[in-house]
């Protein structure tokens, strides 16, 4: 990839300065790094490249933001890792050599393997999309497998030990049809009007009253 | 002069007035939660037993809100909004079936898990019958000692004994709002 390194090119803004490192866990530090080369990575690539390349960038960028909302779920280690080194490193060394390419060149020209920098260029950000995406599926996995582990506990709990409480409307439909019932058995309800509940100080005008 | 029984007691009222065919059986409390948002919501309940201390049917339970109101006019009914009874019930007992054992009477808190609400939320909880004819108090229980995180409470309940009709003050809480009280008493509310 060096061949189409040119730092100097105008129009290139260099990605956020990385110092190597391989990082156990994402720090504080590393996140913030890795935020600002993802925002870098957004922005080089608006209208500058073609869509096949914008679109994986766009993807990779995606990818890794989603990851970033379990941040606390990653794996402190070897998925770290691969985060850290996945952003932090193998992005931009891909893309970076690219803009050094006039667009014509890079889309159009065959290098020695029969692909163009832009083919090649797409077939990184594939496997970098896909690297970041199995981390994504393994805390997917983990969600369903804890969801399914609190629906049986509350399935467990809830069958054995408790009846739920019909709502207020279910009550009041099922009750009411057996009211009849209640009330052939010599059962009914007499109107009670709490003094609680009661306005005071309040007279009924009739008709006419104001006229008095 | 009305009587006053405490946890436990119970009293004859066929004993006390075998003419009584009628009888009004209201229940009180008053919310502490003023100011709240939510008030203190709290749902009557009444469950019809059978002679094995079983719910005869589903239907044999209900709130007192959802029965149908008594027609006839009564002492009581024409006064009793001068009381502070929140719910009434009046109960013909010449006309209750004979397979009917034991009435009960039951008041729950709604939604108290949720809102976070028990009977240390109440106060002034009872229980009294009253003559219906005369608006005379016959009997009252005053729960002066709510179970304080109890949801669901059996206040009190109308029993046969040989002929009579007799009244006990139970003041039995639940935990588990009207589920632990249905569960007890073979009540199959439906799950949803």
């Amino acid at each position: 990839m060096g061949l189409f390194y040119r730092k100097e090119q105008k129009g290139n803004p260099a990605p956020p300065e990385v110092t190597p490192s391989t990082p156990t866990v994402l720090t504080d530090g590393t996140l913030t790094r890795i935020r600002d080369t993802i925002t870098w990575a957004r922005e080089s690539v608006k209208n500058r490249v073609s869509f096949d390349v914008s679109i994986r960038t766009e993807e990779v960028c995606d990818a890794v933001e989603a990851l970033l909302l379990r941040e606390n779920d990653l794996r402190s280690g070897e998925e770290a890792y691969i985060v850290s080194q996945t952003v932090l490193d193998y992005l931009p060394n891909a893309l970076m050599p690219y803009f050094g390419l006039p667009r014509e060149t890079a889309e159009t020209k065959f290098l020695s393997n029969g692909k163009t920098a832009e083919h090649v260029l797409c077939e990184q950000l594939d496997v970098l999309k896909n690297q970041i995406e199995k981390i994504l599926d393994r805390l997917i996995q983990e969600d369903e497998a804890e969801l399914i582990a609190n629906a049986k506990f509350l399935t467990d709990r809830f069958e054995r030990e408790a009846f739920e409480l019909p709502s207020e409307d279910t009550f009041g439909i099922e009750i009411s049809q057996t009211a009849t019932l209640w009330e052939n058995m010599g059962i009914t309800r007499v109107e009670t009007r709490p003094m609680l509940k009661r306005r005071r100080n309040t007279q009924t005008l009739h008709p006419g009253d104001e006229k008095r | 002069m009305s009587t006053v029984i405490t946890k436990g007691g119970n009293f004859n009222i066929t004993r006390y007035d075998n003419t009584m065919n009628n009888l009004t059986v209201a229940l009180g409390w008053a919310d502490t939660t003023k100011g709240k948002d939510q008030p203190l919501s709290i749902d009557s309940s009444i469950i019809l037993l059978g002679s094995n201390e079983k719910v005869l049917s589903d239907d044999h339970f209900s709130l007192l809100s959802a029965l149908n109101v008594q027609k006839n006019v009564t002492a009581y009914s024409k006064n009793s909004y001068r009381t502070k009874d929140r719910d009434a019930v009046n109960l013909d007992l010449t006309v209750i079936p004979n397979n009917i054992q034991k009435i009960l009477f039951v008041v729950t808190i709604f939604d108290a898990i949720s809102r976070g609400e028990n009977f240390s939320h109440t106060t002034d909880v009872y229980i009294r019958i009253v003559n219906p004819k005369t608006n005379v108090e016959v009997v009252r229980y005053n729960m002066n000692e709510p179970e304080s995180t109890a949801t669901s409470m059996i206040i009190g309940e109308l029993y046969k004994y040989n002929l009579d009709w007799k009244f006990r003050a139970v003041g039995q809480g639940y935990f588990s709002g009207i589920a632990g009280v249905a569960k007890d008493f073979g009540l199959k509310i439906q799950k949803k």
